[in-house]
C-alpha cells in the first residue's frame, strides 16, 4: 500500500512585490554649508584681528527612484511515515535600495595675502591682492545603488507524537544567504604628505564589495502535553551549524583623476606610481566563521481552574555563553546569560 | 744740559721698559677615557677641549688604552668633548693647573639639538575640563657652538606605546614614524645660540590670559618661536604670529597637531638630507606611516602612557623611557636633568641616551627655563 507510507503532498507557490518611496529627508535633505577661510589675520590687538569666510551653500539634490524588492517563493509539503515535512525555496531581489555615498566637488574662493600687515594694524580686504585656489568638498549623498539578494530554504520536520509520554518533536530550522553588492563612483583619498596630489577619483559605479551571510540552523522542539494535569512543558533547543561572513573587496582603478584644472585619465602606469597609488583600491577577502552556537530553552506552563494559566520559562538554562572574536577584533560573548520569568494569563 | 738730557732718556727708558708682556699660563689637561657599560675602548675616539671664553678648539684622537694629552692649553674654563660614530661623552673641565679627567662614553650619537621638554598632558580649567591647546615641546641646543632650526624635523613614532609595538622588527635601523613637520627656513634664518632653546607650541598664545584659553595654564607661549598650524579643517586653528612649521607628513591630523595627552607618542628629532617631501614620496612602508633611518635621529624620548612599557626605539636612540604619572590634565611635563651649568650661564642638559635617567617627570612646565 504504497499510499499509507506517503498519504499527504502539497505543492505551493508564490510571488510578491514590495516597493518602497524614499522619504522626504533623502529627497529633499537640508543643504550642506562649507565655510572657507579667505583671511585670517591674529593679532594680539583685538581691534585689528580678522577672520573672513567663503560659504558655499551645496543644494543640488539628486533624484530617487522607489526600491523595490520582488520575493518568490515555492515550497512542498507531504508526510511519509506519519512523518509530517514541510520545505519552502525562497529568492528575493532588493533593488534601487537607499544607501550613501560621498560626492566631491571642488570649490574656488579668494586667499588674500596678508603679508606685509603690520600684525597690530586691521587688513582691509579691498585693498588686499588676492589669488583664487580650490578646496575639495566632501558631500553625503543618497542614492538608489545598494543591492541585495537573498536566498534561503526553511524546512519544518513533525516527528509526531511519542504517545508513552505526551511528546511532540519537531524540528525546524533553514539555511539562508544574504548577498550585499557596493559600488563606488566618487573617493578622493586623503592627502597624507604635501606632495600628494588632491584628486577626485571617478569610478564609474565599479563593484567595489561584496557582503556575504550564510547560516545553517535547526531548532529542535520537545513539547510535552499532558491533559490529564493540564501542563505544558515545552524544550527548544537551537543549533547554528554554520554562521559565516565573507566581505571580499575587488581591485579597482579610477577611470580618471580630476583636480581643480579638470580631468585626466588614469593608466595603468600611475597605479604603481607613489603620488597616485592611494587611487588604486586593492582587492582583500575577510572571512568570519563563527564555531558552532548552541542554545537552550525550556518553559513549563500549567492551567488552574478555567481562566488562570501559569509560565515558567528559563532561557538560555545551561548558561554557554562562548567568547568568539568580531570583526573588529574583540572578544564578545554569544547568548544571552540565563534569564528566567514567569508569566500570568488570565481569561476574563 | 746733560742732566736734562739723562732725564729725559731716563724717563723715555722707563716708559719702553713698562711695555707690557702677555703672560700666557698654559696648562696640561690629560683625558682617560672609559668604555661604555659592556663595551671595549675603541681606538678611533676624537678628543675636543673647547675654551669657553675664547671658543677656540683644540683636538686630538684618543688611541685605545691610553689617555689623550692636550699640551699648552690657556687657562680657563672648558668643555671637554669625546665621541666617535657610536660612543660620546662631555663633561666642562676648569683648567687652573695641570689636570687629569676622566670620562666615561657612552653608546648612541651626540646630539647637538636635544629635547629639554615635552608637556603634552594639557591643563583642566575651572569647569573641570581638559584644554590642551597649551602642548608645547622645546629643542635645547646642547652643543658649544651656534647651530640653525632651519630643516630640523619633529616626527612621532606610529607606535602608541599602549601595545606592541609592530615594528619592533625594524627599530635597530629605522624608526617607524606617521607625523612630521619641519622647522621652516633656508638654512640660516634661525639661529639658536648655545645653550638656548626654542618652543614649538601648538598655538602661539598666552593660555593664561586669552579669551579662550584656560587661566589654570601653566604656560604662556606668546613668544613661542614656532607653531603647528593645521588647515585641514577650513577655519577651525588660528595661524597665530608665530611662524609655522611645514608640514610634511599628516595622515591623522584632526583640527591641529595634538599630542596623545596620556602619553602615547613618542617624539624623535631627526635631521633629513635634501627635500624633506621628496623623501617622504619612496619611503612610506603603508598609506599612512614611513620611516626614518636611525643615523638621522638627533634626539629620541619614549614618552611611553603611565604604566606601559612598550618600547619604540632601539635602546642606541633611548635605553629607558619616561611618562608623566599625574596623567592627562594634570598641567605636569616631563624635563631633562640639568648636567652642568657654566659660569657663563649657558646649561648643559643631561643626555646619555636614556630617558629613564635623563628625564625628571611630573613637574611644572617651564619654558626656556628650570
Amino acid at each position: 500500500h504504497p499510499h499509507r507510507h506517503f498519504s499527504y503532498l502539497n505543492f505551493r507557490a508564490g510571488v510578491g512585490q514590495h516597493s518602497q518611496m524614499p522619504p522626504l529627508a533623502f529627497l529633499y535633505p537640508a543643504p550642506t554649508y562649507v565655510d572657507l577661510v579667505s583671511l585670517m589675520h591674529y593679532s594680539n590687538n583685538a581691534d585689528a584681528r580678522t577672520v573672513l569666510f567663503t560659504t558655499h551653500i551645496l543644494d543640488d539634490t539628486k533624484s530617487l527612484k522607489p526600491a523595490s524588492n520582488l520575493k518568490k517563493e515555492v515550497g512542498v509539503d507531504f508526510t511519509v511515515y506519519g512523518i509530517h515535512t514541510q520545505i519552502t525555496f525562497y529568492q528575493e531581489e532588493l533593488k534601487n535600495a537607499f544607501s550613501q555615498e560621498i560626492d566631491y566637488t571642488w570649490l574656488n574662493y579668494k586667499k588674500y595675502d596678508t603679508n606685509g600687515i603690520a600684525t597690530d594694524s586691521k587688513p582691509d580686504p579691498a585693498q588686499l591682492p588676492y589669488h583664487t585656489t580650490y578646496y575639495l568638498a566632501p558631500k553625503g549623498q543618497v542614492n538608489n545603488k545598494n543591492r541585495l539578494e537573498k536566498t534561503g530554504i526553511e524546512y519544518r520536520i513533525d516527528f509526531g507524537r511519542i504517545h508513552p509520554i505526551y511528546t511532540d518533536i519537531i524540528v525546524d530550522g533553514a539555511w539562508k544567504k544574504t548577498l550585499q553588492y557596493k559600488y563606488i563612483n566618487e573617493y578622493a583619498p586623503a592627502v597624507v604628505s604635501t606632495n600628494q596630489i588632491e584628486a577626485i577619483g571617478h569610478y564609474h559605479d565599479q563593484l567595489h564589495s561584496t557582503l556575504q551571510l550564510s547560516q545553517f540552523s535547526s531548532k529542535l522542539h520537545l513539547v510535552t502535553h499532558v491533559p490529564q494535569l493540564r501542563w505544558v512543558f515545552s524544550g527548544s533547543f537551537q543549533f547554528i551549524w554554520i554562521d559565516k561572513r565573507i566581505s571580499q573587496f575587488y581591485p579597482l582603478q579610477p577611470k580618471a583623476l580630476q583636480t581643480e584644472e579638470g580631468n585626466r585619465p588614469f593608466t595603468d602606469e600611475m597605479a604603481s606610481q607613489p603620488d597616485y597609488t592611494r587611487f588604486a583600491l586593492k582587492a582583500k577577502t575577510d572571512v568570519k566563521q563563527s564555531p558552532f552556537l548552541f542554545s537552550s530553552n525550556l518553559r513549563l506552563s500549567k492551567e488552574i481552574g478555567n481562566a488562570v494559566k501559569l509560565s515558567v520559562f528559563v532561557n538560555n538554562f545551561l548558561n554557554y555563553r562562548p567568547f568568539y572574536l568580531n570583526d573588529g577584533n574583540l572578544y564578545e560573548r554569544k547568548n544571552n546569560t540565563t534569564n528566567f520569568g514567569a508569566e500570568i494569563i488570565l481569561k476574563l | 744740559m746733560i742732566k736734562q738730557l739723562l732725564s729725559i732718556s731716563l724717563i723715555a727708558l722707563a716708559l719702553i721698559s713698562c711695555e707690557q708682556d702677555d703672560v700666557t699660563v698654559a696648562y696640561q689637561l690629560t683625558v682617560t677615557l672609559n668604555p661604555a657599560q659592556g663595551e671595549t675602548l675603541p681606538d678611533d675616539v676624537t678628543v675636543t677641549a673647547k675654551n669657553e671664553s675664547s671658543g677656540k678648539e683644540y683636538k686630538t684622537t684618543a688611541v685605545a688604552n691610553e689617555s689623550a694629552t692636550l699640551e699648552q692649553l690657556p687657562a680657563g674654563f672648558y668643555t671637554v668633548t669625546a665621541f666617535n660614530d657610536v660612543f660620546n661623552a662631555v663633561k666642562s673641565v676648569e683648567l687652573f693647573k695641570d689636570t687629569e679627567t676622566s670620562l666615561t662614553l657612552i653608546k648612541g650619537k651626540l646630539g647637538n639639538f636635544i629635547i629639554k621638554e615635552v608637556y603634552y598632558c594639557g591643563s583642566t580649567t575651572k569647569a573641570g575640563k581638559g584644554y590642551y591647546s597649551d602642548q608645547f615641546i622645546e629643542v635645547h641646543n646642547n652643543s658649544a657652538d651656534t647651530l640653525f632650526a632651519d630643516g630640523l624635523s619633529v616626527t612621532i613614532h606610529a607606535s602608541f606605546g599602549n601595545s606592541e609595538n609592530p615594528y619592533a622588527y625594524m627599530a635597530t635601523d629605522s624608526i617607524t614614524i606617521q607625523l612630521c613637520y619641519t622647522v621652516p627656513g633656508n638654512g640660516s634664518e634661525h639661529p639658536v645660540a648655545p645653550g638656548k632653546s626654542f618652543i614649538i607650541a601648538q598655538d602661539a598664545i598666552n593660555h593664561q590670559s586669552d579669551a579662550l584659553g584656560n587661566p589654570d595654564s601653566p604656560v604662556n607661549l606668546e613668544d613661542a618661536e614656532f607653531e603647528f598650524y593645521a588647515t585641514r579643517f577650513p577655519g577651525k586653528d588660528v595661524d597665530y604670529p608665530a611662524p609655522n612649521m611645514l608640514p610634511n607628513l599628516f595622515p591623522f591630523i584632526g583640527t591641529d597637531v595634538l599630542m596623545h595627552n596620556r602619553g602615547g607618542n613618542a617624539l624623535a628629532l631627526v635631521s633629513i638630507p635634501g627635500d624633506v617631501n621628496e623623501y617622504f614620496q619612496h619611503n612610506m612602508i603603508d598609506e599612512y606611516r614611513a620611516k626614518i633611518p636611525n643615523e638621522w635621529v638627533e634626539d629620541a624620548v619614549e614618552i611611553m602612557p603611565f604604566a606601559k612599557a612598550f618600547k619604540r626605539y632601539d635602546a642606541s636612540l633611548d635605553a629607558g623611557m619616561v611618562s608623566v604619572e599625574a596623567g592627562a590634565k594634570s598641567g605636569k611635563s616631563i624635563r631633562r636633568k640639568v648636567a652642568t651649568e657654566m659660569s657663563n650661564g649657558r646649561v648643559i642638559f643631561q643626555d646619555t641616551n636614556n630617558s629613564t635617567n635623563d628625564f625628571l617627570h611630573d613637574v611644572v612646565p617651564m619654558p626656556w627655563s628650570y
